[in-house]
């Protein structure tokens, strides 16, 4: 302590001064950094009981959610009839992914944890019509749409040309160039990670058409992933191919499923309209640069 | 006379004695490098016609490689009677990873591009007894051992184990402390990736519905669609053949072991059909293996 002392008394007034100004940054960021917690835990004793809190990143252009992983989330919770509120926030959750929910204090993050969480919390079972033997082919087929598909988007999407993916991106001119340039460096790194980003084009190319032509001809002419009635793969599903459909222009992904797989849209339609009959209320308005009212193409 | 221009300290002699060297170390990196590639070039020019040459990293202790995909691979080549010859070397395709294969001049990387090269050139379908539908969920359930359940034993042997029973397993081919390095590597990759963000108790819970998953598919069945075995049933066996053999103690291999028996039925059955020489591609004693050895 004397030696700092010592050591402050002895530099220049330059360096008193710098250490002074970084000493005063640092306190600031500490006092916003509490004031925002403060914030947030006021917010968070206003949250309804028993109602589940969805935090995910906002809504789309034409589409709910930029993330097939809120959509599927947002999915369940409207299948299982458990109420719940959206906050639009890019607060991620502790693993650093979105979305996230909390129910009644409890955080929970990743999709199909939090699904599990409920499922377990409320004894809901949106799989009890299912064989044991078909629960193993859906998680199977969730794992493909989740842990292969998913990055065969991420690829389109972020390896290569970004004018796509800045035009779906929801934010202002200059908030999109920022996001988007900053989740590319992320999410290349990833896909080099993951293995998915060591393909050229036309092999990740060969891979997108694999996985939804196995979709396409197990979902066949069933209305849902496993009959008549619809099940929790079903929204992890939905929850992809909606991202192919409405959220990916000019990508091999929205040419497959718009005219080589015409029963994977159909299907995309038919979840919608069971699911989401107030879709059109979950898209921005065309004063946020959405779509809300106008006709789809 | 006293030195005329000074940089950073260092005079005109230091500059230049320090130059020479870093021009000696590149030169000699270069001519290193043209050595190997015209060793290589020789080394290819040798290789029979109509024959892969599968690159692999080299055998195990206990099993033919301590990584699913070279034994994923070798077993397809068995499978479909297409003749091959092993190369082990730690050689990595152009895409850094292995096994690789090199065939009639041409190389492919990627074991599953591998078997679609060779099943589009030599006109061979392991899956043509299947119904279309069968297919879609044969792919899916390769998705879920290659990139799923493949993740969780990355870290379970890299990361919670810190590549501990690495050196052993590869016949002590992988030193102790190259071991220590790849698992400095690979927890950032695993948590690019996804899996890696999760805790170790969460991961375990994946790994357990992965595999039940595949328990239950196969239920009594000798193979994954039935009496003949398929294309699917090599990358399953690659995977759940670690569990067995090279992952001592883990959870993988007590839920392989012990607690879904039809898993380690079907793994043995796989091998008994495919490897009757198993014995003869694992290390011998001398080189840390255990061939001629009973099995524990």
């Amino acid at each position: 302590m004397d030696l700092a002392v010592k050591l402050y008394e002895d530099n220049s007034c330059k360096l008193k001064y710098v250490s002074g100004v970084l000493v005063g940054a640092a306190l600031v960021v500490v006092a916003v950094k509490r004031y925002r917690k403060y914030k947030y835990d006021q917010k968070r004793q206003n949250y309804p009981r028993d109602t589940v809190v969805l935090h995910q990143i906002g809504r789309g252009k034409a589409i709910p959610s930029v993330s097939p992983f809120p959509i599927k989330l947002e999915t369940f919770l409207r299948m299982a009839k458990i109420p719940f509120i959206n906050e639009h926030t890019h607060q991620p959750s502790s693993k650093g992914k979105t979305p996230w929910i909390t129910y009644n204090g409890e955080d929970v993050d990743d999709s199909q944890m939090c699904i599990d969480f409920l499922n377990k919390k409320l004894g809901v079972d949106m799989n009890k019509h299912l064989s044991l033997e078909q629960k193993s082919i859906g998680h199977a087929f969730r794992i493909l749409v989740e842990d292969h598909l998913y990055w065969t988007m991420a690829y389109v999407a972020y390896a290569g040309d970004l004018t796509a993916t800045r035009s779906v991106m929801p934010y202002d001119p200059l908030t999109n160039m920022f996001l988007v340039r900053a989740w590319t460096k992320v999410i290349r790194k990833q896909l080099w990670c993951q293995g998915m980003g060591r393909h050229t084009v036309e092999q990740v190319n060969h891979l997108i058409k694999s996985d939804l032509m196995a979709l396409s001809v197990f979902l066949g002419r069933k209305r849902f992933f496993f009959g008549s009635e619809p099940c929790e793969f079903d929204c992890c599903v939905f929850g992809m191919l909606a991202l192919a459909l409405w959220c990916m222009p000019g990508s091999l992904h929205e040419t497959l499923v718009n005219k080589e797989f015409p029963n994977l849209k159909d299907y995309i339609y038919r979840v919608r309209e069971t699911f989401w009959p107030d879709w059109n209320e979950c898209i921005l308005e065309p004063e946020q640069g959405g779509t809300r009212g106008k006709k789809e193409k | 006379m006293a030195s005329s221009s000074n940089f950073f300290g260092l005079t005109e002699c230091n500059l230049l004695c320090v130059g020479g060297l870093v021009a000696g170390l590149a030169l000699a990196a270069v001519a290193f490098k043209r050595y190997q590639k015209y060793k290589d070039d020789q080394r290819r020019q040798t290789y029979p016609k109509d024959t892969v040459v599968l690159h692999q990293i080299g055998r195990g202790k206990y099993i033919p490689s301590i990584s699913p995909f070279p034994l994923k691979l070798e077993t397809y080549l068995r499978m479909a009677k297409i003749p091959y010859i092993n190369e082990h070397s730690r050689t990595f395709s152009s895409k850094g990873k292995t096994p690789w294969m090199t065939y009639n001049g041409e190389d492919v990387d990627d074991s599953q591009m591998c078997i679609d090269f060779l099943n589009k050139k030599l006109g061979v379908d392991m899956n043509k007894h299947l119904s279309l539908e069968q297919k879609s969920i044969g792919h899916a359930f390769r998705i879920l051992v290659e990139d799923h359940l493949y993740w969780t034993g990355v870290l379970q042997r890299w990361v919670y184990d810190k590549g501990a029973h690495v050196p052993e397993a590869s016949g002590g081919r992988v030193t102790p402390f190259q071991a220590r390095m790849i698992s400095r590597k690979i927890g950032p990759q695993a948590y690019m990736q996804g899996l890696g963000r999760h805790t170790q108790e969460e991961v375990m819970c994946i790994l357990r519905k992965d595999v039940e998953a595949l328990s239950c598919f196969l239920g009594q069945k000798k193979f994954l669609f039935g009496d003949d075995p398929c294309e699917y049933d090599c990358s399953i066996f690659g995977l759940l053949a670690q569990a067995l053999w090279s992952m001592p103690g883990s959870p993988h291999e007590v839920m392989a072991k012990k607690e879904f028996p039809n898993l380690k039925d079907y793994i043995y059955r796989v091998r008994e059909t495919f490897w009757p020489d198993w014995n003869e591609c694992i290390l011998e004693p001398e080189q840390g293996g255990t061939r001629g050895k009973k099995e524990k």
